[in-house]
């Protein structure tokens, strides 16, 4: 479980601040960052995977200030897909994944069976089995945004930290990402998801955090704190609001399109 | 890793290392060497056990090196033009080297190590310190701020060995002019021992962070996730190929290319996991080094070419076609 208490961060000659008040990341579920752009989400991912030390505040990691421990025991842990995720070499699926063992190995970072088998595993479960010797450069940017998920994955971690991971996929692929974490979720990881799809949110997220120029707006249930009025306050929209049909949770259009296409 | 494929390259190594001490201007043959001490093949066995032997290994370990240098820093700077010289180690030692041939009452002798080689080390670390200690911020160094030192260096020493060359006697000029050509002609084997005390450290510490520099080629934020403590990686790395390529270069002075083709040449024949690139590097360059010595000895016999020219030869086109080359993003 990762704890975040009373985080206050400001970036060097910025006047901008991230404020949060203490919450904490749960296994078993999935955990939304919803903002606009500039709100801090992934300053906020950053600081709970321990990249970023916040100016005032404490990260706790299994009850331990994560300041003090190693990368590599933290990585154990935590699970953390960046935005961005490049390589400067085009290397193949299966190396990437394996490099995500790297906190399990030892000096040489020689695999044992234990390895194969998590390797294996992660490339399954990203559905990445028949790319597993393609390199890089022969994906799509899904299929690389789940090479690298799968290099994630491999290091067996409790919580999965993702910054945006969805932004590049279809719609069937942001469904069949968002049915993985919650596979994931079920088996008992904790998932904390930055997007900007408050549908797909409201529909697999148990929980959503409500980011607004660095200030938490709103927590909780996707069925409670998905309105009107914290949209508007977010993002300074208007939006129409209904019910997804099989169960009933929130989705929500925006009005300004709709008015635009009725003139 | 790949184990075969570093066997493969191992083996071509030691091919190298059996063949060419046999290359030269006197023809020797092995009845010449495996004959008693006192028959009258002697100077023949002499010339192979102290001068070919020592030569072929000092090119060995020179090329492999500056391959090995090449191929860390290639990664480290997420750059494929970067050589162990483009951090200023070639200039720097350069000066250093310049600075004891035009002034001879300043000559030192220590162990194994001759008066030019020390100063040459002596340039080098000075360069590796000032341009670390300006890298360093509070989040770890910068390999950007690192690499413009490490060019900027490069220039000031240019100029201050353009303005030695005008200051200095014909004589030392000749000496200094033969020293940048780079060259391997050694007679004995106290050149390489006095290798062995930086080079060795200094290479282990490269080969022990081979799987952390495959996590150098991504992002810095993949890489800290997936547990790598990039600024301790970062600092040993470059602390270790800085000396590394120092040790070599004042020894040989500054042979250029090797460094550079090496690396890119193992990486499209074999991949990129590192820990296969770095061995593999080592094997590579010390064989491309030796047969370029062994064609610099024996083109223009009896006359010797310093190595440096024929490596200048080969690589020149190979850097120019690998430049024009379409896939440079991906090396």
């Amino acid at each position: 479980m990762i704890e975040l208490k009373n985080i206050i961060h400001r970036f060097p000659g910025s006047d901008w601040e991230l404020d949060i008040p203490s919450f904490s990341i749960q296994s078993s579920e999935i955990m939304g960052i919803i903002g606009p752009n500039g709100s801090g989400k992934s300053t906020l991912l950053r600081i709970s995977a321990g990249l970023l030390n916040p100016v005032k505040g404490m990260v706790h990691l299994s009850g331990s200030n994560i300041r003090k421990i190693k990368r590599k025991e933290i990585a154990k842990k935590i699970g953390f897909l960046p935005q961005e995720t490049g390589s400067e070499y085009d290397f193949t699926v299966k190396e990437l994944v394996q490099m995500g063992r790297y906190s399990h190995t030892g000096t040489f970072g020689t695999l044992r069976s234990t390895d194969f088998e998590a390797i294996r595993e992660s490339i399954k479960s990203t559905d990445m089995e028949k790319m597993s010797n393609r390199r890089l450069s022969q994906l799509s940017g899904g299929e690389k945004k789940r090479a690298f998920l799968a290099s994630v994955l491999a290091q067996n971690p409790d919580i999965l930290l993702l910054d945006e991971p969805t932004s590049s996929l279809d719609i069937h692929r942001q469904g069949q990402f968002f049915h993985l974490l919650l596979g994931l979720a079920k088996q008992g990881m904790g998932v904390v998801v930055v997007t900007h799809d408050v549908n797909f949110a409201s529909l697999f997220c148990q929980k959503l955090i409500f980011l607004s120029d660095g200030k938490l707006i709103s927590k909780g249930d996707p069925k409670t704190v998905i309105s009107k009025e914290i949209i508007k306050e977010v993002y300074g929209e208007d939006v129409l609001l209904g019910r997804h049909p099989e169960t009933n949770n929130p989705f929500l259009l925006p009005r300004l399109l709709i008015k635009k296409s009725n003139e | 890793m790949n184990k075969k494929t570093v066997i493969l390259y191992a083996l071509l190594f030691c091919a190298v290392a059996v063949i060419s001490p046999w290359i030269g201007p006197e023809s020797i043959t092995p009845s010449d060497v495996f004959s008693p001490a006192f028959a009258a093949t002697a100077p023949a066995k002499e010339i192979f056990l102290y001068q070919r032997i020592p030569r072929v290994l000092l090119a060995l370990i020179a090329g492999g090196t500056l391959a090995l240098t090449g191929a860390v820093f290639q990664v480290l700077f997420r750059n494929p033009l970067v050589e162990p010289f483009t951090l200023g180690i070639s200039g720097s030692s350069a000066l250093g080297a310049f600075i004891i041939i035009l002034y001879p009452s300043l000559w030192v002798k220590w162990g194994p190590f001759s008066s030019v080689q020390l100063f040459a080390a002596l340039g080098a670390g000075a360069c590796l310190f000032l341009i670390y200690s300006l890298s360093q911020r509070p989040e770890g160094v910068s390999i950007y701020t690192l690499l413009l030192a490490g060019v900027t260096i490069s220039i000031i020493c240019s100029g201050a060995i353009l303005l030695l060359t005008y200051l200095s006697d014909p004589h030392s000029l000749v000496v200094f002019q033969h020293w940048m050509m780079g060259g391997i002609d050694v007679i004995g084997y106290k050149s390489l021992y006095s290798l062995s005390p930086l080079l060795i450290p200094a290479a282990a510490v490269l080969f022990f962070h081979s799987k952390e520099l495959n996590h150098m080629a991504l992002d810095d934020e993949m890489a800290v996730g997936h547990g790598v403590d990039i600024k301790t990686v970062r600092r040993n790395v470059f602390i270790g190929g800085g000396v590394a390529a120092a040790s070599v270069v004042s020894v040989v002075g500054p042979i250029g290319f090797v460094g550079l083709i090496v690396p890119h040449a193992v990486r499209r024949l074999s991949g990129f996991d590192q820990r296969t690139v770095l061995p593999c590097s080592f094997f590579l360059g010390g064989a491309v080094l030796a047969l370029c010595d062994a064609a610099a000895r024996t083109i223009i016999a009896p006359t010797e070419l310093p190595v440096g020219i024929i490596t200048a030869v080969i690589g020149g086109p190979l850097f120019i076609r690998l430049l024009v080359s379409r896939r440079i993003h991906k090396l």
